[in-house]
């Protein structure tokens, strides 16, 4: 990983000559890392879909010896349905999005291969009776604060699928 | 035998001599087979068997106690009077009396007795001030949770604390909460307990009352998780040396979200001069940006200490302020207490080595990283062994839903520290799953970061310093420590040790949440080398089906050494019976052995489990409360 070095100070290359290996540490300003690894969440592989929901995942279903005993968040889209994959904030807590079987979304995300092969579709932002949630950001981390994440108008990236 | 063993021998010995030298022909002895714990809380049972040897008539003992303190009540059996053999249930007094003589008194002949004692107590017979921080979920968000509790030698207890999940509970501030009262109990045989802090804030724990399990390693320290239906997490219980000053160098971590909900994590290094914080550099890896923001300088004001140890850090440009929890002058525990995000860790001293450190400071060394709830969830752990600024090694990860890999060597690494401690440490790409660029932060040879009481181990002779650690890779956020590697011979890792464990889960469609447990074992090196143990799962999520909000689990492990990398084991399978739970929970795990008195471990990606979990397991120093400080009293001839 390379480092990049800026506004070194008189105690800084001090530092330097006696540690030229701890070179980074001694600098005064702030730099940033180039990616060692790409960003596994491809925001450019977005697309937007048009759903139904056919299956949100109940607590009364879950439980993690029984994972996989239940459908999870199921999308019904033109081409088909869909294993949607939501973040742990957004249906739990003060801030969980009200999300019931039958509503009509958009959702926003990308299509990924999770471990297993499992195809599911990583979602990013979810319109939902009229507002906007972002559950993830630009990098594809869950939001901790989905339900302060909200906006009245959506915002569409991709095409549709 | 140990000391309180021993002390109920004697006096039964005693007891033999008086009946024989009464009866002349009938030689009746009296010994207390089943002793009671030495530390009982007010209105707890025990059971209490004497043995009776010498007595024709087969009349058994009539039971009695007494109270230290005179007119003070000291409990009661039922039934009063037992055939020899038979255990009588001791239930003791409604308040914390403190010591009680229990007697097992011959019915044939009351010259043959045996005594045992038993200290009533809620604090264990624990008093002093004790830090306390943890960090989890709860039904908002990520939170943080610190504070500071005083232990009167009565069990009475207050304090204060603060509670910050930036997205809506949020203790007042300045002041934070107090902590009006509450009560500490555990079992000095196992350390397990429970902490019950009341609180003014009905926002916090059920209705203002905070329910923490913990299990104590030692008299000064305890593993500790909140275990009450509001929240899981975490942390850390230890003995406050107050009122301390921080001085000198000191390096820090803080895990949490930003205002955004981002998954953030702080590592970094600075000077405290009085009420001056100088020199600091700080690291910051945040979900909100697409790459981390190195060598970020900050100064900062500390404000002194209040009576329970707790001040502020401002104007850092970190957080707007900053709680600490002084636990010594080289160990405090931070807390944003900002409401609008949230993070939690600790800073620790540099000592002597501030300024002066090099790449000779760091030595063979085990480290454990994790993310919190919030980042992609993973955890790694692993040992290496440096050479002049490069370092070869072995590691395991598991990155949930995305990839684990085991047994991992690793070569080409890379590290370097700078003189202030500030420093990195470069896994090759590829090596390690996502785990690459770590920051690295020094501290004291002399401190072990999980215990910052303990002065034996690594101790004053130690040379090679720790570090605490941040994961600054792009996919993975996350903080831990990097520890020196003292002793990995596998007939080490025996003994009792306190162990815990934080559990991310989440598998992508159904299930997620976190758990955490936090309990004791017994280890065995020799075959069959076993790991077994028992403690308290905390699970406000209902993650495992059927399962209340926290019960008791237990497990009988094999431990299983890795012959190719001496210091890693794996634990498999590590399933944990929950009571509610038919099914164990199958997970596997994998040890890594900094000594035999401090291991690290986490859940085995192989398992299939969709989660991951990190923690550790510390040697216990027994017996615990009450018990220790009666056999620190013996061993000195004082009362």
């Amino acid at each position: 990983m390379s480092r990049t070095l800026r506004g070194l100070g008189l105690l800084t290359l001090l530092a330097l000559m006696l540690n030229a290996g701890a070179a980074h540490a001694q600098t005064a300003a702030a730099t940033t890392t180039k990616p060692a690894i790409p960003p596994r969440y491809d925001m450019s592989k977005e697309v937007t879909l048009n759903a139904t929901v056919e299956s949100v995942p109940s607590k009364s279903s879950a439980g993690l010896l029984h994972s996989g005993s239940s459908a999870g968040f199921v999308l019904q889209t033109s081409s088909g349905p869909v294993q949607g994959r939501l973040t742990p904030f957004v249906l739990n807590g003060k801030g969980a999005i009200s999300i019931s079987v039958g509503d009509h979304l958009q959702v926003t995300g990308v299509m990924m291969t999770v471990k297993n092969d499992r195809q599911v579709f990583v979602i990013r932002t979810i319109r939902v009776a009229g507002r906007t949630y972002a559950i993830r950001n630009e990098r594809g981390f869950p939001l901790a604060h989905p339900g302060q994440n909200a906006s009245a108008t959506t915002e569409s990236k991709g095409g549709q699928l | 035998m140990n000391r309180k063993s021993l002390w109920i021998f004697l006096l039964a010995l005693g007891a033999t001599y008086v009946s024989g030298c009464g009866s002349n022909h009938h030689l009746i002895l009296v010994s207390i087979s089943q002793a009671p714990p030495g530390i009982l809380v007010p209105n707890a049972t025990a059971s209490i068997t004497a043995t009776v040897t010498g007595d024709s008539s087969n009349a058994g003992v009539t039971w009695s106690c007494t109270a230290a303190t005179a007119g003070s009540a000291c409990g009661s059996f039922n039934p009063m009077t037992t055939p020899s053999g038979t255990a009588t249930m001791y239930t003791a007094p409604g308040t914390a009396v403190g010591s009680v003589t229990i007697t097992a008194t011959s019915v044939t002949n009351s010259a043959a007795f045996a005594t045992a004692n038993v200290n009533i107590s809620t604090s264990g017979g624990l008093a002093g001030n004790y830090a306390f921080y943890v960090g989890g979920l709860d039904f908002n968000s990520l939170y943080s949770l610190a504070g500071s509790v005083t232990i009167a030698a009565d069990g009475t207890l207050t304090g204060e604390q603060d509670y910050n999940d930036g997205s809506g509970i949020t203790s007042p501030e300045p002041g934070g909460d107090m902590i009006t009262s509450g009560s500490l109990s555990f079992d000095p045989t196992s350390g397990l307990g429970t902490l019950i802090l009341i609180t003014n804030n009905k926002n916090v724990g059920t209705n203002g009352t905070e329910t923490l399990a913990l299990n104590f390693a030692n008299n000064n320290h305890a593993l500790i998780i909140e275990a009450d239906g509001s929240a899981t997490s975490s942390g850390s219980f230890d003995l406050q040396t107050l009122p301390s000053t921080p001085a000198g160098g000191f390096s820090f971590v803080l895990s949490g979200v930003d205002s955004g909900g981002n998954t953030t994590f702080f590592g970094g290094v600075f000077n405290v001069a009085g009420t001056s914080v100088t020199s600091g550099i700080f690291d910051e890896n945040s979900a909100a940006h697409s790459h981390p923001s190195l060598n970020n300088s900050f100064t900062g004001t500390l404000s002194a200490a209040d009576s329970f140890g707790r001040g502020t850090f401002t104007q850092t440009g970190i957080a707007n302020t900053i709680v600490y929890y002084i636990v010594g002058p080289e160990a405090l525990r931070l807390i944003d207490v900002d409401s609008n995000s949230t993070s939690v860790g600790s800073a620790f001293g540099q000592g002597a080595s501030a300024g002066t450190f090099t790449n000779a400071a760091i030595g063979n060394s085990v480290f454990s990283i994790q993310s919190n709830f919030a980042g992609n969830l993973y955890t790694a752990v692993g040992q290496i062994v440096p050479s002049a600024g490069s370092f070869s090694g072995v590691a395991d990860v598991n990155e949930d839903l995305v990839v684990f890999a085991d047994a991992q060597p690793i070569s080409d690494g890379t590290f370097s520290v700078g003189i202030n401690g500030y420093g990195s440490l470069t896994i090759p790409s590829g090596q390690l799953g996502d785990v690459s660029a770590l920051g690295i932060y020094a501290t004291d040879p002399t401190l072990n970061l999980n215990d910052p009481n303990n002065t034996a181990s690594p101790g004053a002779g130690n040379t090679f310093a720790s570090a605490l650690v941040v994961d600054l890779d792009t996919n993975l956020i996350g903080s831990g420590v990097l520890v020196p590697q003292t002793d990995n011979a596998t007939a080490s890792f025996a003994g009792n040790y306190a162990l815990g464990f934080q559990d991310f889960v989440d598998d992508g469609v159904l299930v997620s949440g976190e758990l955490d447990f936090v309990g004791n074992a017994t280890a065995t090196a020799t075959a069959p080398a076993l790991l077994t143990g028992n403690g308290v799962m905390s699970d406000p999520f209902d993650l495992l089906l059927g399962a209340s909000f926290s019960e008791p689990g237990t497990f009988t492990s094999p431990i299983m050494p890795d012959t190719t990398n001496l210091g890693r084991y794996e634990i498999s399978p590590f399933s944990v019976s929950v009571q509610t739970v038919t099914t164990p929970i199958p997970y596997l795990a994998i040890v890594y052995q900094a000594s035999g008195g401090q291991l690290f471990w986490m859940e085995d990606g192989a398992d299939g489990q969709a989660s991951v979990f990190g923690g550790q397991l510390q040697q216990q120093v027994l017996p615990l409360g009450a018990d220790a400080k009666k056999a620190a009293a013996a061993k000195t001839g004082k009362p």
